[in-house]
């Protein structure tokens, strides 16, 4: 039978007849040719979100991004938050906005954002408009923040990292099980690219949803920030998140105070230097703290700055370089 | 007799893993051909990369 393609852009490789879709519902073979059926089609778009809603608190703090998503993603967590979208046919969107990248980078111009975040579902799955975007925002003076799962093919990963400038990675467990179960795919391709992202030159910060039960066991979490701190480094930041029921996970309670707090702790224990709780407020969850002399260099409240104690990039208590990329 | 059975289970799995187009409407598709579920015609769409042509039966 002829006509089929195999879509080459995730590990998944959806194999597809004609007409059919891939499991991104984004992707189709039509004629014989991969086409994209999101590519300029916004079903979500913020013109003034912070930086730090991403959440990203090491690159341009107390900045704006516009913020954008397509419908559909390569993966089905059951716990997503945005299903709406993610896990939505593009041809079944309520609301779609045309915005071609040059129209994209216009609309973040015009807003006074400082960047452009590709958010919400799954930009490695509206990867051309992605990568075609990033390079327009780029030679307008725009960065680039991708907020993912880095569930994509080393190569086109790579293409992604040349104009990102700053991701947020979520990394669900270290777990393959929890990877197929709760997600349908797979940890060890989201590892190894993590570590392209950061051998890249891309700002790249973590998050880990903690889920009760699922993930959220000591040993789980020290060998996440273990992983972190000996495969990345110490100054990747991790964000401990905490979960909602939501979608096809109601059946489990939101995640306690004292897990996350105890998250931040076994991280500190491990090494990691830069840690924060994150969908909750905690004492000093989202501070940042210089590792050196133990002040605040950076005290927010939500996505708010409530002060800024970093000068040319390093603590302004006493001098420690403060990896990121700062106002 | 084996190697039919073997392409049959692959080719099955291949088809759980993409989904068939759903009836047309809104962005970018519009049924090419009623009432033919995998058949529709993109009026909106961009080419992709990273994919290969493929024939089935040659793998």
């Amino acid at each position: 039978m002829s006509g089929w393609v195999q879509c080459r852009l995730c590990p998944k490789e959806c194999m597809l007849a004609p007409g059919q879709r891939g499991d991104c519902r984004s992707r189709l073979n039509y004629k014989g040719k991969l086409v994209t059926l999101v590519y300029g089609k916004a079903v979500s778009a913020n013109p003034r979100d912070p930086v730090e809603k991403k959440p990203v608190f090491h690159f341009l703090p107390g900045t704006r991004c516009f913020s954008v998503a397509t419908a559909g993603c390569n993966l089905h967590c059951k716990n997503c938050q945005n299903y709406s979208i993610s896990q939505l046919n593009p041809e079944d969107a309520r609301q779609v906005a045309d915005l071609p990248p040059e129209k994209l980078v216009r609309e973040a111009r015009r807003h006074e954002c400082k960047s452009i975040a590709y958010t919400y579902s799954e930009p490695m799955t509206f990867f051309e408009y992605t990568r075609d975007s990033q390079k327009v925002a780029h030679e307008a003076g725009l960065k680039n923040i991708l907020v993912t799962a880095a569930y994509i093919n080393r190569e086109p990963v790579k293409e992604l990292a040349r104009h990102a400038d700053a991701a947020n990675v979520d990394l669900k467990s270290m777990s393959d099980k929890f990877y197929q179960e709760v997600c349908d795919a797979h940890v060890d391709p989201v590892l190894r690219n993590l570590e392209i992202l950061v051998k890249e030159g891309v700002w790249v910060e973590v998050t880990n949803l903690v889920i009760p039960t699922m993930n959220d066991s000591v040993d789980m979490i020290k060998r996440l920030c273990a992983w972190v701190v000996s495969r990345l480094g110490p100054d990747v930041p991790i964000h401990f998140s905490r979960f909602y029921p939501r979608y096809k996970l109601t059946g489990l309670p939101p995640t306690p105070a004292d897990k996350l707090v105890q998250a931040r702790d076994i991280a500190r224990q491990e090494g990691v230097n830069y840690v924060y709780v994150g969908n909750m407020r905690v004492p000093q969850g989202g501070d940042t703290i210089c590792p050196e002399c133990g002040k605040t260099v950076i005290r927010r409240r939500g996505y708010s700055i409530l002060e800024y104690k970093i000068e040319k990039g390093s603590c302004a208590y006493c001098g420690k370089k403060i990896p990121g990329v700062w106002r | 007799m084996m190697e039919d059975k073997q392409n049959k289970e692959k080719r099955s799995s291949i088809s759980r893993r993409g989904f068939a187009c759903s009836a047309a409407a809104g962005l970018g598709l519009v049924a090419a051909a009623p009432g033919r579920k995998l058949v529709v015609e993109p009026v909106s769409c961009h080419e992709a990369d990273y994919y290969d042509s493929r024939d089935k039966g040659d793998d």
